[in-house]
């Protein structure tokens, strides 16, 4: 698929398709009705389904993100289903709860495949749940598709079975924008972070990062997981620095609020990963604080920050409004930098099925449609990736794809700038396409 | 060189934070330390009293409202637990655990319905920012250490000084010898567990301004509070006090000169070193309380 053939026929059709099954769709979803089950219009009721598997953190720590990804899960079946489904046949969504743990994610696998036998497997967020998961997946040989950011897609910690086309990953995300920091708020870099996998790919990749723009990251400060004062790690913070770099620190609110006590208005400026605040009112109290400072989002959280025909009709479908809140309950914050990734991650499934003809769970349906997946480079914007066009790396299983430099102005988070697809670009020699699949 | 002006601010923040910890873990002390029921669901009704203080903050009432309505609506679950359940079993350690645990998931699903799934935040109804030389310190949370470390000592002094102590502690060692005595074991416990609910139920309520309020908030609180009522040695409310504001400053101290999680790790080995010396003093008649 080449980009230069930018809005394919398969988005123009999904265009028309969307205008006239646009608002039929959010109107079933939003009414809560069954669409698993629902046959594509206009074809024979009772053609076998494809069933797609849908790991999901209802409970645990990961349920602000399972909520939303589960409602997205619902909304693009609904709308597959609505545009003729896959290949012909209806979509039917099996979701089950993980509890975002480790354990239980690899049993939900184990269940999916084993009682449900199911196509494929929509993968998790966390990602110790995905480290759990993906090998169990690799061994029953279903093919999982992790929306996690996490590395263990592209580094090769997986196995040829796992995917990761619908969201890019952390060391992407901070390339990226890491140029723009160093450019645009200075060299001189402290950072904070999560003492565990999340939290030292930022720190790798940022320091990496670092060496390649002649920037400096003068301090690393990694706390600890569970931690809910943060006071007496402030005093590490060196006083001449021109950024502070943090990310999902945990208890988000009691971390600014307190930062914004040790640092006053005498402060250098601040990056944060719209992670940290991820499902978060920016009109939470205590939150004031970060008022003109600046946040990585993967796709902007209020619409006018990336305003296109394809993001608002995605926005429709899911029940989201302007400000990226639950149309029904605009206290709810959507997830919206992350759970745009289960979106496409489904279509890809679409594209990956349709194009490569798999029909049923064999060997020479999986070799195809892996193969067929691992050739493809590009997914253009469009209904089925409003968030931008990406580049998918057949070889690392992961895609690349545009990002947003956003700033807090007047309570809300305003885009300042979008990274190009080639902004995001790095080396690994991880190459799965070498791993046999059976 | 150590700047003065970062150690003092380990030493307050490492004071507050150690004293709310004593605090948090004050009823578990009581209902683990004294009276040996394993109460599991201790972290959640901490989160309980948190989530009504949010609650009360939505719905437009004084913050200083959820401080008194906390206590009474925890203390009062607590009670219910005790009375509905956990008497049923005899407070069996077995049974008690399998029990609590139970209801701790059952609670911790509550404040993912009520709350929903995202961190909620309340403002804190005062907050001046105190200026030490050469740091500054939120008024509202020092305001909590300094409460919080004087409710402690008013609790030690009420269990220690009263007639509580010796029930509580009487009905736990031998409850037929202490109802052939007259005393209602029964009434005992209920006492105990309504003095533990209320004060966690506060706790959550006191620090639900400058903590976020999250449905899985309960977790961390209940492994701190277990850490500090073995560290301060079970049954000794003076010893848990004192383990709580010790921890709060050995990490708080720690962390100026070691990285974060190495200050963790070292804190609590040097927390089981204690432990098990004492331990081993106790066994050979050295260490005796």
């Amino acid at each position: 698929m080449d980009r230069r053939r930018a809005l394919s026929s398969l988005l123009k059709t999904g265009i028309i398709a969307a205008g006239a099954a646009g608002l039929g769709a959010v109107a079933g979803y939003l009414s809560g009705s069954s669409i698993g089950a629902q046959p594509p219009q206009g074809r024979e009721p009772g053609v076998k389904p494809i069933k797609i598997g849908f790991q999901v953190h209802r409970t645990g720590i990961g349920a602000p993100y399972g909520f939303w990804y589960e409602r997205v899960a619902n909304a693009a079946v609904s709308y597959i289903n609505k545009i003729g489904g896959i290949a012909g046949r209806p979509v039917e969504l099996i979701a089950e709860d993980d509890e975002t743990s480790p354990a239980k994610g690899a049993q939900v696998v184990e269940r999916l495949v084993l009682a449900h036998n199911v196509d494929f497997i929509l993968g998790a967020l966390f990602s110790d749940v995905v480290l759990a998961s993906g090998p169990r997946a690799g061994e029953l040989k279903r093919p999982y598709f992790a929306v996690s950011e996490g590395t263990h897609v592209p580094f090769g910690k997986l196995n040829r079975w796992c995917f990761q086309p619908g969201i890019t990953d952390v060391p992407g995300q901070v390339t990226a924008v890491a140029k723009w920091i160093f450019e645009n708020l200075g060299k001189r870099v402290a950072m904070i972070y999560p003492d565990y996998a999340f939290g030292h790919d930022h720190r790798d990749a940022l320091t990496k990062a670092a060496e390649r723009y002649g920037a400096r990251i003068v301090e690393k400060i990694p706390i600890p997981p569970g931690e809910t004062s943060f006071t007496k790690y402030f005093t590490r913070i060196p006083r001449d620095i021109d950024v502070l770099y943090h990310v999902m620190v945990g208890d988000v609110l009691t971390f600014i609020r307190e930062l914004g006590v040790y640092l006053g208005r005498d402060r250098p400026e601040l990056f944060g990963f719209i992670d940290s605040i991820e499902a978060v009112p920016l009109s939470a109290p205590g939150l004031e604080y970060l008022e003109g400072t600046y946040f990585w989002e993967a796709f902007p959280r209020y619409a006018d920050g990336y305003d296109t025909p394809y993001a608002r009709f995605y926005r429709e479908s899911v029940g989201v409004d302007e400000s990226g809140a639950d149309k029904s309950d605009p206290s709810r914050v959507s997830a919206f930098s992350h759970m745009f990734g289960v979106w496409e991650t489904l279509f890809v499934i679409k594209e990956a099925v349709e194009q490569s003809g798999y029909s049923e769970p064999t060997r020479s349906d999986y070799e195809a449609f892996i193969k067929t997946l691992e050739s493809m480079d590009w997914f253009n914007e469009g209904l089925w990736h409003p968030q931008g066009d990406k580049r998918f790396n057949g070889k690392l299983h992961q895609s690349f794809g545009h990002q947003f430099i956003s700033v807090v102005r007047n309570g809300r988070l305003v885009v300042v700038h979008r990274t190009e697809i080639e902004d995001s670009f790095y080396e690994h020699p991880n190459d799965y396409t070498k791993q046999p699949l059976f | 060189m150590l700047p003065l002006e970062h150690l003092g601010l380990a030493v307050v923040d490492g004071l507050v934070n150690g004293s709310v910890m004593a605090f948090i873990a004050l009823g578990l002390a009581i209902v683990f330390g004294i009276m040996n029921v394993v109460n599991l669901t201790h972290g959640e009704l901490y989160m309980l009293g948190a989530m009504i203080s949010w609650l009360m903050v939505q719905a437009a009432l004084p913050y200083a409202s959820a401080l008194v309505a906390a206590p009474l609506l925890v203390g009062g679950l607590a009670v219910a637990i005790n009375m509905f359940i956990l008497q049923r079993f005899g407070h069996e350690p077995g049974q008690t655990v399998l029990a609590t645990f139970g209801l701790l998931l059952i609670l911790q699903q509550l404040g993912l319905a009520i709350l929903g799934p995202a961190p909620r935040s309340i403002s804190p109804p005062f907050n001046p920012i105190i200026e030490f030389s050469g740091f500054s310190y939120s008024g509202f949370k020092l305001f909590a250490g300094l409460f919080s470390l004087m409710a402690c000592l008013l609790v030690w002094l009420g269990v220690e000084r009263s007639r509580i102590g010796p029930l509580l502690r009487a009905a736990q060692e031998n409850r037929l010898m202490a109802e052939s005595l007259g005393i209602d074991t029964s009434k005992v416990f209920l006492i105990g567990f309504a003095l533990a609910g209320s004060l966690v139920g506060f706790a959550g309520a006191l620090t639900s301004p400058f903590r976020q309020i999250h449905f899985l908030m309960g977790f961390d609180a209940l492994a701190v509070s277990f850490v500090v009522v073995v560290l301060g040695g079970v049954g000794r409310i003076g010893g848990t006090i004192a383990a709580g504001v010790g921890l709060g400053l050995l990490e708080s101290l720690a962390a100026l000169f070691l990285a974060p999680t190495v200050a963790r790790v070292l804190t609590l080995t040097l927390a089981l070193i204690y432990v098990v010396a004492r331990r081993l003093g106790s066994i050979r008649g050295v260490w005796r309380y």
